[in-house]
C-alpha cells in the first residue's frame, strides 16, 4: 500500500453509533461503499442500516459476505450491537479485510480472543476505537513521554457521563414490569445515550469502561495485574432491574509497581453542566499532572438556551482524523495501531475482573 | 472568658495566629513546645503570656491559667497529652489523629468521659468553606443519595522533612495515620456511616530512604452501594500541593477541586497555574464550635467515637494493604476476607 491509496470500507452494521462509520468516511483516504448485514437480523437493525446507507448515497445489501465480495472493500467498519461485534470482526479478517470496531470489544473474552487470533492469522490490522488523540490526552502523553513528571507511578481517571438513561432509580412503581434493556436502548437512540445497544445488559463500565482503560493503558504502557472493585445501580432504574452498574470505582495494581484508579458512571444530565467530569490524574517521581480530557473548550450561553444544551464545547477535536489516520498508518507500514486486538482483550479481561470483584467484593486477579 | 493553651507549636500554630483576634468568649494564654523560642514566638503572635520548653511543665505549673487545651503535638504524644489534660480537668481539642490505636482512642475516650471534660477532635477539612458547600448539599437533599466519593490529596515530602517529628512516620504514623485519616474522617462523615468493604494499596514510589508508604489508595464501601476512593500522595516536588474532593450523588454532584480554582501568571513562556486559598475561615469555626460546646455544655461537632471511627477504618486500611485483601464489617469489627 503506498500512503496516498484510499481505502473502501463496508460497513458491516451500523445499529449503534454512526459516529464510527462517519469518523471514518470523514478520513481523505478512506471512502464508504456499502453497509451490509445479516438478512436474518430484526427490522429495527435493517432500518438504521439503510438509514446509515441512505445518508452516504451507497447501497445496503442484506448478506455480508456478498456484499465484501462484490464491492471490493480493504476495510470493515464494525458498529452492531456489542455481541455481534467481534463475529463480524472474525468474518471480516477471514475475508481479509481490516478492521475498525466499535467498543466494547465485547461482553467475552472468548470472543476477544477470537478476533485476535483471526487477526493476527490473516495478517490484517484492527483498531478498536477510543478517544487516545483527544487534545487533552496528547498532551499528557507527550509530557509523560519527556520525562516531564519523572516516572509515572499513580494515574487516576475520572469518567463520568453526564447522561440520563431512562427514568431515574426508584421510578418503578409496584406491579409494573422491569424495563427491557433492548428496548430502553432501541428507544434512546433519538437522543444518543444509546451506549450499551445489545441483548444482553451492560453495565457502564463494559460500555464506556474502554476509554479511560485505554487512556491507562496508553500513558502507563504497563499491563493491569490485579483489580479491586465496587459497583452499584446508583441512577437509573434501567441498570437497577437489569442488574447492571451505571457507577464503578476501580483499583487497579499494575505491572512495574504503578497504581491506578477509575471512578466511572452515568451519573445524570444534572450532574454536570458538560458532557461530564472526564480528568486524568498523573504522578510520577518528579511532578503531577491534572488534565481535564474536555479542554481546551469554549463556552457559549445564550437567552433561552434548551436546558439540556452543552454550555461548553469541545474544540480542536481531531480524535477521529488521527485515529483513522493513525489506522492508515498502520496498513501502510504494516505497524501497530493505537489500540489493537490484544489490547482491546487485555482492556476487556480487566472490565470483566472489575466487574467480578463488584460482585464479590475481593480483589480479582486480571487473566 | 475560655482560657486556651496551645500544646505543639508547629505549622498550623501560625493559623491560629491569623484567627486569634476573631475569637470571642475565648483567648489564649499559653503555649508549650519542646523549642522554647517556638514557644514565645508563637505566645506573642497568640497574645498569651506565658510559654514554655515542657508539655509536662504546662500541666503541673501552669494548670490555673488554662481552662481548655488545644492538642497540636507530634501524633504519638496526642494519648498521653489528652490524658494529662483530663487529669487535671482540662477540656480537649485534639488534632486528628485523636490517637494512633483505637485502644488508645478509647482510653481517652473514657479519660474525658470520668473527668467530666469536652473532647473534640480538630478536623478543619469539614470546615472548608468547599467542603461545608458540599456537605450542606448533601444535607438538604439537592444531591440525593451519596454515591461517590472521589478525593485526591497531593503533598510533598522531603527527605530532609523526616528530622521533625511531626513529618517522621514512627512519630505521626504515616501518611496513612496523619494525612489519609483525615480523608477517611471526610468519608464516614459525608457517608454518615462507616464503610463495610475496604481496600487499601500502599506504595514507596518515591524515595525509598523514606521507609513509610509515601502513596495510598483507600477504596472504601458503603451501605446501599455508596462508595468513596481516596488518593492520598506525598510525592510531589517540595511545596507543591493539590486537593481535589468531588461528591457525585443520584440527583446532582458538587466539585470541590483545585483544578477549577488557579489563576494564570505569565512571567514569560507559558503560563503558570497559580492556586487560590480558601483562606483561614475554616480554623476559626473550628475553634468556635469548641469553645461554644464547652460553653454550652453540648457535644461538640466532632466527637471522639468520630475520631475513633476514622481510626477503625485506617487501622483495618493497614492491615488490607498488608496482606493484599479486603476488609469487611462483620459484626462492629473489620475482618479480612
Amino acid at each position: 500500500m503506498n500512503s496516498s491509496e484510499t481505502f473502501r470500507f463496508a460497513v458491516l452494521s451500523v445499529v449503534k453509533h454512526a459516529y464510527v462509520p462517519n469518523g471514518a468516511a470523514a478520513h481523505p483516504r478512506f471512502e464508504p461503499v456499502v453497509v451490509a448485514d445479516d438478512p436474518t437480523m430484526p427490522d429495527w437493525v435493517h432500518e438504521r442500516n439503510q438509514k446509515f446507507a441512505d445518508e452516504h448515497n451507497i447501497p445496503y445489501v442484506q448478506d455480508v459476505e456478498q456484499a465484501i465480495a462484490d464491492f471490493n472493500v480493504q476495510v470493515a467498519v464494525v458498529s452492531s450491537e456489542a455481541e455481534r461485534h467481534c463475529d463480524l470482526s472474525v468474518r471480516a479478517a477471514n475475508a481479509g479485510l481490516h478492521i475498525v470496531q466499535d467498543k466494547p470489544m465485547s461482553t467475552k473474552i472468548s470472543e476477544c480472543d477470537r478476533v485476535a487470533d483471526a487477526v493476527e492469522r490473516n495478517r490484517v490490522k484492527f483498531l478498536l476505537w477510543n478517544r487516545n488523540f483527544l487534545p487533552a490526552v496528547l498532551h499528557a502523553r507527550k509530557v509523560i513521554e519527556s520525562g516531564g513528571i519523572g516516572a509515572l507511578h499513580t494515574i487516576h481517571v475520572d469518567f463520568y457521563f453526564s447522561k440520563d438513561s431512562g427514568p431515574p432509580k426508584g421510578s418503578r412503581k409496584s406491579g409494573d414490569p422491569p424495563i427491557e434493556w433492548l428496548r430502553r436502548q432501541i428507544e434512546a437512540h433519538a437522543d444518543g445515550s444509546d451506549g450499551g445497544v445489545g441483548h444482553e445488559p451492560m453495565g457502564e463500565l463494559q460500555i464506556e469502561g474502554i476509554y479511560p482503560l485505554a487512556y491507562i493503558r496508553m500513558l502507563t504502557g504497563a499491563e493491569v495485574e490485579r483489580v479491586f472493585a465496587r459497583t452499584t445501580a446508583h441512577f437509573h432504574q434501567a441498570n437497577v432491574d437489569n442488574d447492571v452498574d451505571d457507577l464503578a470505582t476501580v483499583t487497579l495494581e499494575m505491572e512495574q509497581g504503578i497504581l491506578a484508579t477509575l471512578c466511572i458512571g452515568r451519573i445524570g444530565a444534572a450532574s454536570h453542566p458538560e458532557i461530564g467530569e472526564i480528568k486524568i490524574h498523573v504522578l510520577g517521581s518528579q511532578g503531577g499532572l491534572v488534565i481535564s480530557e474536555a479542554r481546551p473548550e469554549v463556552g457559549v450561553y445564550y437567552r433561552g438556551q434548551p436546558e439540556r444544551e452543552f454550555r461548553n464545547r469541545q474544540i480542536a477535536i481531531d480524535n477521529d482524523y488521527l485515529l483513522m489516520e493513525n489506522f492508515a498508518c498502520a496498513i501502510d507500514t504494516d505497524g501497530e495501531t493505537i489500540l489493537d486486538a490484544r489490547a482491546g482483550r487485555a482492556i476487556c479481561a480487566t472490565v470483566q475482573a472489575a466487574v467480578d470483584s463488584g460482585r464479590c467484593g475481593r480483589p480479582v486477579a486480571v487473566t | 472568658m475560655m482560657r486556651l493553651a496551645l500544646i505543639g507549636c508547629g505549622e498550623y500554630a501560625e493559623q491560629y495566629a491569623g484567627v486569634a483576634s476573631r475569637l470571642q468568649n475565648a483567648k489564649f494564654t499559653a503555649t508549650a513546645d519542646p523549642d522554647l523560642d517556638r514557644a514565645r514566638q508563637i505566645a506573642q503572635a497568640l497574645g498569651a503570656s506565658i510559654f514554655t520548653g515542657g508539655f509536662d511543665e504546662l500541666f503541673t505549673q501552669h494548670s490555673d491559667a488554662i481552662d481548655a487545651v488545644l492538642i497540636h503535638s507530634t501524633n504519638r504524644l496526642h494519648e498521653r497529652h489528652c490524658q494529662q489534660a483530663a487529669e487535671t480537668g482540662k477540656h480537649v481539642f485534639v488534632e486528628t489523629p485523636l490517637a494512633l490505636s483505637t485502644p488508645a482512642a478509647d482510653a481517652v475516650i473514657e479519660a474525658c468521659q470520668t473527668a467530666g471534660v469536652q473532647l473534640m477532635v480538630g478536623q478543619s477539612s469539614r470546615f472548608l468553606p468547599a467542603v461545608q458547600i458540599v456537605k450542606e448539599s448533601l444535607e438538604i437533599g439537592k444531591l440525593g443519595d451519596p454515591g461517590l466519593l472521589r478525593i485526591h490529596c497531593w503533598q510533598s515530602l522531603e527527605t530532609g522533612d523526616l528530622d521533625q517529628p511531626s513529618r517522621n512516620a514512627e512519630h505521626n504514623g504515616g501518611v496513612l495515620f496523619d494525612q489519609t485519616l483525615r480523608k477517611i474522617d471526610l468519608a464516614n462523615w459525608l457517608f454518615g456511616q462507616l464503610p463495610t468493604e475496604i481496600y487499601a494499596v500502599g506504595r514507596l514510589q518515591s524515595q525509598p530512604q523514606l521507609k513509610q508508604w509515601d502513596s495510598l489508595q483507600v477504596h472504601l464501601g458503603f451501605p446501599q452501594g455508596g462508595m468513596a476512593l481516596i488518593d492520598c500522595s506525598m510525592t510531589l516536588p517540595k511545596g507543591s500541593s493539590y486537593s481535589s474532593l468531588s461528591m457525585i450523588g443520584a440527583q446532582g454532584a458538587a466539585y470541590a477541586d483545585d483544578h477549577h480554582n488557579v489563576q494564570l501568571l505569565y512571567a514569560g513562556g507559558d503560563p503558570s497555574a497559580l492556586k487560590t486559598g480558601q483562606g483561614d475561615g475554616h480554623v476559626l469555626a473550628q475553634l468556635r464550635e469548641f469553645v461554644s460546646a464547652v460553653e454550652q455544655g453540648r457535644d461538640p461537632p466532632i466527637s471522639g467515637r468520630d475520631g475513633r471511627m476514622a481510626l477503625q477504618v485506617a487501622e483495618a486500611a493497614a492491615e488490607s494493604i498488608s496482606a493484599a485483601r479486603a476488609a469487611h464489617l462483620i459484626g462492629g469489627r473489620y475482618e479480612l476476607v
